[in-house]
């Protein structure tokens, strides 16, 4: 299972962020300045794609950080 | 002999509709089977399969479970599909995917449904002889196929890929009277755009650029009707967006 | 029931150019699936269906055009037409949901010699199917071409396209046309398929 570091690397290439930020366990996801729907959809396809689970647009709504990503996630 | 066979009808042929057991492909075997056809069936899920067989008009219609991404399920679609009138391609999958997170199981996953079963079990059915002279082949491509819109680089692709085919399979085909098109939906209440939504897709706001509105299933399936059927067959390499008007603005030819 | 899909029971069709040999062969085709057809508008009376068949043909080389000619060619192949079109519009004639057919040709999609002015004139219809299809579609209306060949053979072929794109059969179809090449039934047709086919 990834730990939080190799799940944040995945995270920002699949939100791929134009200005490089940096990501933090405690980064809100809605205070990110390039978090908009293709984002989110890069995080959904992530989820799908690298942890085999299924979230939705819903789900992500739910979640404030990026540790509560990863705890859903993994 | 009194009356002339009704161009718009059916009755006589024999159809073989992908994809039956859900969406699209469903309505169109209901919609060929109250025009008179006698339908073979296929998909992947036994139980909606057999719904879609129960919801059919008339007796002695077939229903074959077959995973069309695999030479099994081709294999086993071919050898009891007799003699066809009409073949419809409609099974498919879709899902979005940025760009970036496209790899190799992606692309094999959607090509192997999309684009492949189409063309190997079309190509079978040549070989094996299965369809008759003046038969008529419809792919369901998409209108994605032009528009690719955001996210769907895989299945953009592998919808126009259908295009070449059947321009290509139609020259063929041509002398011995079977006809090949293509109809390029656009969206179409069925599960597969409920599913678009499920994966991140905001719908509500595509589907209200569409000029009349959603398409239902009906729509599609009396389109498939028409290419079915003796009214059009003076007509083959098409490829006709069927999509409420929503391509008419698109820049996809310029 | 779905053989209703494909009727034209309960339509007024007004068949634009009834006159010419193709108009004849779609006023019939329409009247025998059930349409009430009409030569011309009449006061009062919703028209469900609008087709429209003239046709004019001009072969010449682009070089050899004269503006006298051409300018005939695009009264005769597009303003009829559109301002026909326009008038039923303005005066309410048209029923919601109303099916609008003009006669194209393959000449508006394939280009040729000596087709010049011809092809202008179908194509201009193109670019105003698409146009008429936006602006109409909140009343439901629809807007479409037929692009036959030319070959009275095939006659019998173009009047069940345009029956389709006339029924509710086609209710979500909008702003496109339809190529009626003869599908390689010949040998003419064939040929014309092949060629450039591996380019
Ligand atoms: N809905 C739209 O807005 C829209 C727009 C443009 C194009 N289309 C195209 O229209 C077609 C039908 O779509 P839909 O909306 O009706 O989707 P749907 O409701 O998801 O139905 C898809 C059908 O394809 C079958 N299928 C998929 N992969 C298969 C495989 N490998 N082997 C055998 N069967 C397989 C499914 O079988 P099971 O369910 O049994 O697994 C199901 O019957 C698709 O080709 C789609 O790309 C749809």
């Amino acid at each position: 299972m990834d730990n939080i570091d190799t799940f944040i690397e995945k995270f920002i290439t699949a939100v791929d962020f134009q200005e490089a930020v940096e990501i933090t366990p405690d980064t809100v996801l809605k205070d990110l300045p390039e978090w908009d729907s293709l984002a989110a959809l890069g995080v959904i396809v992530l989820s799908d794609m690298e942890y085999g689970k299924t979230i939705t647009g819903e789900h992500l709504k739910q979640v404030t950080t990026v540790n509560d990503l990863y705890q859903l996630l993994t | 002999m009194s009356v002339a066979q009704d161009p718009f009808s059916l009755s006589g042929k024999r159809v073989l509709v992908t994809g039956a057991s859900s969406g699209i492909g469903r309505q169109i075997a209901i919609t060929c089977s109250q025009v008179g056809a006698e339908l073979v069936i296929s998909g992947r899920n036994p139980e909606r399969l057999q719904e879609t067989k129960a919801a059919l008009q008339g007796e002695d219609h077939l229903a074959i479970t077959a995973d069309l991404s695999q030479q099994e399920g081709i294999d086993q679609l071919v050898a009891v599909a007799d003699t066809l009138h009409g073949v419809v391609h409609a099974a498919g999958i879709s899902k979005l995917v940025p760009f970036r997170l496209i790899n190799k199981q992606h692309l094999t996953d959607i090509f192997d449904s999309n684009t492949f079963a189409p063309m190997l079990l079309t190509r079978d059915l040549l070989v094996k002889k299965r369809i008759a002279q003046n038969g008529s082949i419809l792919f369901i491509s998409a209108l994605a196929s032009h528009s690719g819109a955001v996210a769907t680089g895989a299945y953009a692709a592998s919808k126009s890929a259908l295009l070449g085919a059947m321009r290509s399979l139609a020259i063929e085909t041509a002398k011995q009277g079977i006809r090949a098109n293509c109809i390029a939906p656009g969206y179409v209440r069925t599960p597969m755009l409920d599913g678009l939504a499920q994966g991140g897709a905001n719908m509500d706001e595509l589907i209200a650029r569409t000029p009349l509105g959603i398409g239902e299933p009906e729509d599609i399936a009396h389109a498939a009707v028409f290419y079915l059927s003796d009214a059009s067959r003076c007509l083959s390499r098409h490829y006709t967006f069927i999509d409420g008007g929503l391509s008419i603005p698109l820049d996809i030819y310029a | 029931m779905s053989a209703q899909a494909f009727s034209l029971q309960d339509k007024t069709i007004l068949v634009n150019g009834m006159a010419s040999g193709l108009g004849q062969v779609i006023a019939q085709a329409c009247s025998q699936r059930g349409a009430k057809v009409l030569p011309a508008a009449q006061p009062r009376q919703p028209i469900h269906g609008l087709v429209h068949c003239v046709d004019h043909a001009l072969e010449c080389a682009v070089a050899d055009l004269s503006e006298a000619e051409l300018t005939r060619l695009f009264h005769s192949n597009v303003v009829q037409p559109v301002m026909l079109t326009q008038q039923l519009l303005q005066t309410d004639s048209l029923a919601p949901n109303a099916s609008i057919v003009f006669l194209l040709s393959t000449a508006a999609h394939m280009g040729a010699k000596g087709q010049g002015a011809y092809a202008a004139s179908k194509a201009a219809l193109l670019g105003m199917i698409k146009c008429l299809a936006l602006e109409q579609a909140a009343q439901g209306i629809r807007v479409n071409g037929v692009s036959p060949r030319a070959d009275e053979a095939i006659w019998p072929d173009v009047a069940n396209s345009v029956i389709f794109l006339l029924a509710d059969a086609s209710r979500w179809i909008t702003g496109t046309s339809l190529l009626i090449n003869g599908a390689g039934s010949d040998s003419a047709s064939r040929s014309q398929m092949e060629t450039g086919a591996a380019a």
